[in-house]
């Protein structure tokens, strides 16, 4: 009994708080969007709009979800559950300062669970059965799979200087510095990976330009839809988070460590809003170009970094102790 | 404002007191979100990677399709109706007519942008020269004016209050005219008129045919929208869907036009 309360209520207390900030990370953003487009955002609903996530949570969870009848419905239903189960579940190694689930291959666990979330696009697109949101669905899971191996190699380089995939080490590697002043080209191709990752702008082109409805999710209507919504922008937040862990982390705050979260949290909240900011600034990819931009523009440096960053520790003799 | 402004024999009204005050108070804030737009257009490599070398349709096949406004002008051809025809006035304002020698999506988005700028330039002279010489807002003749001496009333809309005491209750005339204005009309003599502004958009035309009476006998309103979206299938042709979105977006038709 007292095993399955613990087991019960741990991932609770992280995951409410989670999906909280995911509605109100909606509201910022169409605040944001909207002072940086000269009006005002969504100000009617409660104070400066505060209710507005409440309003928009009732209204997709009182609607009818309709289902295409030629879909497979196995498919079509799992695919939402899904997204959010995952984009909930990685959360579980991020030291926030002390994870639920201190892993030892925390950051391979991470990688794995984005690469499963691949799977939920191509079955919602599939399962469709509506040509725009199957080719919505191969556009955006080529996208998302050609952006995790820069991804995968700029982890692999950071995890050289750190010794080990243990987030933890990340805290002790970056108490002198940021990594983000030693590895800079690195933490500007993570930040634009992460954009292309999430299918944020410029790289929506999955959610946008797809015959201008919403690409794979395009059949589903209102619960299912609001599973998509959370679990995309659960996952926004979620590699914010990871940024900051990995380059920018608040473990010098050796005198107050109780500082270590409100500093966490202030970090990814500044690099989720230039997540917001580039979306408001820039125009859309095309597809080539967005390939284009990582096979042929990041993918060799990346790999030129991985290798400086194997060599010069070697070279100074700094190699961390791997454990 | 909408377009009953513009009426036959002049404008509606008057301007409200202090328009040239606010208007010269807005025009450097116009300046200034023009300069933004510029520094973040311009030199942007997605914006050209998406619109240089899209969207082509040069200079021969602008002619063949008969492409008047923007597309032609980033074709290189330097043709504005206000400048070859001149109209209401626009020879004695001083503006330049922009053209760019590429004649893809880029080239348009630069010659509206400039074109934003020469406006600009084309109101403050305006202020001036309205200023200077106010001249009258509708023409005397009260067979043919149609004035209206707008007021929020209490529901919101109409004329002022002052305007309907003297229809209706002061001067019989004012109410004759006022009955004929808008049951007839004015009787234009037999003939047929083909008259072209230069729109954003294009060369907006409108004929009329009269054969005497109240009402036209034929009136066609030629929509640059409509005679420039024939080039999407030239402009389209061999290039990505992608491109064709920015294309057709380049093109830039209202389709309101399109239908009429």
């Amino acid at each position: 009994m007292k095993a399955l309360l613990s087991n019960l209520m741990s991932p609770l207390m992280y995951m409410i708080p989670v999906l909280i900030a995911v509605a109100f990370f909606t509201l910022i953003e169409r605040k944001t969007l909207g002072y940086m487009q000269l009006r005002k955002g969504p100000n009617i609903v409660g104070p400066c709009g505060l209710l507005q996530p409440v309003a928009d949570g009732v209204k997709l969870f009182i609607k009818e979800p309709v289902y295409p009848s030629n879909s497979s419905t196995m498919l079509f239903t799992l695919s939402p559950i899904l997204a959010l189960l995952l984009s909930l579940s990685v959360w579980l190694p991020l030291p926030l300062p002390f994870p639920l689930a201190d892993l030892n291959l925390g950051l391979l666990f991470l990688i794995s669970m984005s690469s499963f979330m691949v799977y939920s696009i191509l079955w919602s697109g599939w399962a469709s059965n509506s040509k725009y949101a199957l080719v919505g669905a191969l556009r955006a899971v080529a996208q998302t799979i050609s952006y995790e191996v820069t991804l995968g190699i700029i982890l692999l380089s950071l995890i050289l200087f750190s010794g080990g995939f243990n987030m933890q080490t990340f805290m002790t590697t970056q108490e002198p510095a940021y990594l983000m002043f030693s590895s800079w080209p690195l933490m500007m191709m993570w930040y634009i990976s992460t954009l292309a990752e999430t299918n944020r702008a410029p790289f929506d082109l999955s959610e946008g330009e797809s015959e201008l409805v919403s690409g794979f999710n395009v059949e589903y209507a209102a619960g299912p839809f609001a599973l998509f919504f959370l679990a995309e922008y659960a996952n926004i937040l979620m590699m914010n988070t990871l940024t900051t862990i990995l380059f920018l982390n608040p473990s010098h705050i050796n005198n107050t460590p109780e500082l270590f979260s409100l500093s966490l949290v202030s970090k990814m909240m500044l690099l989720s809003v230039g997540f917001l900011w580039i979306r408001a600034s820039y125009p859309r990819f095309r597809y080539d170009q967005l390939m284009h931009l990582l096979w042929k523009n990041f993918l060799p440096i990346t790999l030129a970094m991985c290798l400086w960053h194997m060599s010069m520790p070697t070279a100074f003799s700094g190699l961390p102790p791997m454990l | 404002m909408n377009h009953a402004y513009i009426r036959p024999g002049g404008v509606a009204q008057d301007f409200p007191e202090g328009w040239n005050t606010s208007l010269q108070d807005d025009i450097p804030l116009l300046a200034k979100g023009i300069k933004e737009l510029e520094d973040l257009l311009n030199e942007n490599p997605i914006v050209k990677g998406r619109m240089v070398g899209i969207g082509i349709l040069d200079l021969t096949g602008c002619m063949a399709l008969g492409i008047t406004g923007p597309m032609l002008r980033s074709a290189g051809l330097p043709y504005d109706l206000r400048k070859n025809a001149p109209y209401c006035g626009y020879e004695e304002f001083d503006f330049d007519v922009i053209t760019w020698d590429t004649a893809d999506a880029y080239g348009r988005l630069r010659v509206r942008i400039e074109e934003m700028k020469q406006s600009l330039r084309i109101v403050e002279q305006c202020i001036s020269k309205l200023l200077d010489s106010p001249g009258p807002v509708m023409v005397a003749d009260k067979k043919i004016a149609w004035p209206a001496q707008l007021s929020l009333g209490p529901d919101g809309q109409g004329n002022s209050l002052a305007h309907i005491r003297e229809i209706m209750g002061e001067s019989m005339e004012a109410l004759i005219h006022h009955f004929k204005l808008v049951t007839e009309g004015f009787r234009v003599p037999p003939g047929q008129v083909y008259v072209a502004v230069e729109s954003a958009k294009g060369e907006l035309g409108c004929h009329l045919v009269s054969d005497g009476g109240t009402r036209p006998y034929r009136a066609h309103f030629r929509d640059p929208g409509f005679n420039n979206l024939q080039a999407v299938a030239a402009v389209v042709e061999g290039g990505n869907v992608a491109d064709a979105i920015v294309a057709v977006a380049s093109i830039d038709p209202v389709m309101g036009g399109v239908d009429r």
